[in-house]
């Protein structure tokens, strides 16, 4: 393991084990769960959830191991081993024959523009993925003419339609619990549990009052192109992603303060315009389904304990378009934080 | 009144009479030939673009092929339908070597020799210590696609076929065609005959994983990972002058294990099916003409495990050879005036 297990460390386990939930069953909170099984083996671990799966924004997401360029924790240092960690728990996962089950594939991409250079670049994952470079002259016609810049990388995806319930399966088969449930406050769970982890994803704007969450919503066109071996990238946010089964995502759009969850025909029209000027040969291709997620965006991510009515909450929420590929190493930081929490005798708000 | 007969039917034989047909519509050309798409040699291989067991061919030609195919194969790509893939290629070594940079770098998108960083991530990803290796895109066909869409392109332009086998180049069968192009591949082992033309055994295996998304070849163990549109073909053997076309089960282990040692997730892939070919392989390719018994040959064979990648190239090289014969034909139509 690339990480340290601080819990199993410091936590000493006696006859009262703990009882922890998690709240949200998005890819954050399947994470936390994961990890945090493994950590407390004894520990008596639920999943209290109004969502699941298919209702989930983790699910709507392409998945690809790229952050946005102003994805941000509080510190740089923290940004970056939230990305690192991430990196690892995936690469832990990808080499052996859980990989496709997981969810995970390796993914290369090219990613090309019209307009300038930078927007190309990466800075996050530059010197943490295999191959980052700029593309050669002949490379910039590989779509066609009008391309002027790129950038050439390989990452990996996780799919959260096989995440999802790959992690659901283990966490219950070793004894963890799944609730249908809504949570509205954190009080009523102060009798019932001994640590709450937060990872509603924008359900914390009306859980914790948070006015610095902000949905930003994002429209994607699930299309059935199995010749489609790579992702590709053009500007305006155009992306074309190939999945696990032969269904591509394309997209997209990234509106700020929408609470839009229905799909919108305009937003449809313009990312196949875009995503067919990108690949033509994608017209070619079938259109299987249309999705909208509201993408739960704070700055910075909120990963950070709180006693909230005298319960013993962590947070870990806001990671905006990049909760699936940062959900491992925001939830490593969240499980310390818990299991120190756990050790900690405060009872009163910090 | 010029006749020609293509002899074969795999992707060499199809695309020399396409692109013969094509630019002398009023030229008679036959393709007899005993196996059509999808019983031809082509049609069951990995459909990979990369010079691959071509013996000695001189750089500069593969280049000059390949160059020309895997351009061709591109705007197939781009254009869509054709069940063509873009992918990385892999290409590994266990072992300490200098490697050069191929000729046909240049023709391809992305070469690289890769570096130290991007072998150790390899090696942590497929659990096998590699120390040397070359990347480029490349592109994978599905052999029947492209075949059976070489053979449209050849009817539609009125081209005729013929089921038959040709035993040799003298053939009466032949009687009537004052060109013959020689594609018979293995065939022309005994046809020419050209005893410089061994089978180079390939036994495969397919099978459903459509999360495996870029070309891995291990350079030696002989394994290889091959993903295309429908399924994802497991490589595999080179064995010469091996004529068995039937499973072995050694063989079967040792493409299985191989790739399930690169990629354990193979072990939950669905298996569809075992295929073996027999690669014409030869010292180098043979492309060149031949006067013969009052005919004039074109021969266009032994492209090894090759052909896929190619033969648009050598049929544009078959094509000009074809285009000096009829400018001197007509040169001595001339001349009689």
């Amino acid at each position: 393991m690339l990480y340290d297990n601080l819990c199993l460390q410091n936590i000493k386990m006696d006859d009262k084990s703990s009882k922890i939930a998690i709240i949200g069953a998005g890819v954050v909170g399947m994470t936390v769960a994961k990890i945090l099984q493994q950590d407390l083996r004894n520990a008596n671990i639920s999943i209290l959830a109004d969502a699941f799966t298919q209702d989930t924004v983790s699910c709507v997401a392409a998945g690809i191991f790229r952050p946005g360029t102003s994805f941000r924790g509080p510190t740089k240092e923290v940004t970056k081993k939230w990305i690192d960690e991430s990196w690892y728990f995936w690469q832990d996962i990808l080499k052996t024959s859980e990989a496709q089950n997981a969810g995970l594939m390796t993914l290369s991409s090219y990613i090309f523009s019209k307009e300038n250079y930078h927007v190309t670049r990466n800075h996050l994952i530059e010197k943490l993925v295999p191959i980052y470079r700029p593309v050669d002259e002949d490379e910039l016609k590989l779509c066609g003419e009008g391309w002027k810049y790129g950038s050439y990388f390989s990452t990996i995806k996780i799919g959260c339609e096989k995440y999802l319930p790959w992690v659901e399966k283990s966490f219950t088969e070793n004894g963890g619990k799944i609730v249908r449930q809504r949570i509205d406050n954190f009080a009523s769970l102060r009798s019932e549990f001994d640590l709450v982890f937060n990872c509603t994803g924008m359900g914390a704007k009306a859980l914790c009052n948070d006015y610095d969450l902000v949905p930003l919503r994002g429209q994607v066109i699930k299309v059935r192109v199995p010749s489609l071996k790579m992702a590709f990238y053009g500007d305006y946010d155009t992306y074309v992603i190939p999945g696990l089964d032969g269904v591509a995502t394309l997209g997209g759009v990234r509106q700020y303060d929408s609470y839009n969850r229905e799909v919108c025909k305009h937003d449809t029209a313009a990312i196949l315009e875009r995503c067919y000027e990108l690949l033509p040969f994608l017209k070619k291709s079938e259109i299987v389904a249309e999705k909208v997620g509201l993408r739960p965006h704070r700055v910075p991510v909120r990963v950070e304990p709180e006693i909230i009515d005298g319960v013993k909450v962590v947070h870990c929420y806001g990671h905006g378009g990049y909760g699936v590929m940062c959900a491992p190493g925001t939830a490593l930081d969240a499980v310390k934080m818990g299991c120190d929490l756990l050790k900690s005798n405060m009872r009163s708000k910090i | 009144m010029t006749k020609v007969a293509v002899l074969g039917a795999g992707i060499n034989g199809l695309s020399c009479a396409v692109k013969i047909k094509e630019k002398y519509p009023y030229v008679d050309v036959v393709i007899i030939a005993n196996d059509f798409t999808p019983n031809t040699t082509g049609d069951g291989s990995g459909g990979l673009w990369y010079p691959y067991l071509c013996g000695s061919t001189p750089q500069q030609l593969l280049s000059k092929w390949g160059g020309e195919t895997y351009k061709y194969l591109h705007k197939l790509w781009l254009k869509g339908g054709y069940d063509v893939s873009l992918m990385p290629m892999l290409e590994l070594y266990r072992h300490e070597r200098e490697l050069s940079v191929d000729e046909w770098a240049s023709s391809v998108f992305g070469y690289r020799i890769l570096d130290k960083r991007q072998l150790d991530y390899l090696s942590g990803l497929y659990s096998v210590k590699y120390v040397a290796g070359r990347t480029f895109t490349t592109l994978v066909v599905y052999p029947p696609t492209i075949l059976s869409e070489m053979y449209r392109r050849f009817k539609q332009a009125n081209g005729i076929t013929i089921q038959s086998n040709i035993d040799s180049l003298r053939d009466v069968k032949l009687s009537d065609y004052n060109v013959v192009i020689n594609c018979m591949g293995l065939g022309s082992r005994d046809a020419v005959p050209d005893h410089k033309v061994i089978p180079i055994r390939g036994q495969i295996s397919r099978i459903q994983a459509p999360w495996i998304n870029h070309t891995v070849v291990d350079e030696e163990t002989g394994n290889y990972i091959i993903p295309n549109v429908y399924n994802c073909v497991l490589g595999g053997t080179h064995q010469q002058n091996n004529y068995n076309r039937d499973i072995d089960d050694v063989d079967t282990d040792f493409v299985l294990n191989g790739c399930m040692e690169l990629m354990p997730g193979i072990k939950h892939a669905k298996l569809i099916t075992h295929w073996v070919g027999l690669r014409p392989g030869r010292d180098k390719i043979r492309l060149e003409s031949e006067e013969r018994d009052g005919k004039f040959y074109i021969h266009n064979y032994g492209h090894g495990g090759s052909g896929l990648t190619l033969f648009w190239g050598c049929a544009s090289d078959v094509l000009e050879i074809f285009d000096s014969y009829m400018n001197r034909f007509k040169q001595k139509e001339k001349s009689k005036l």
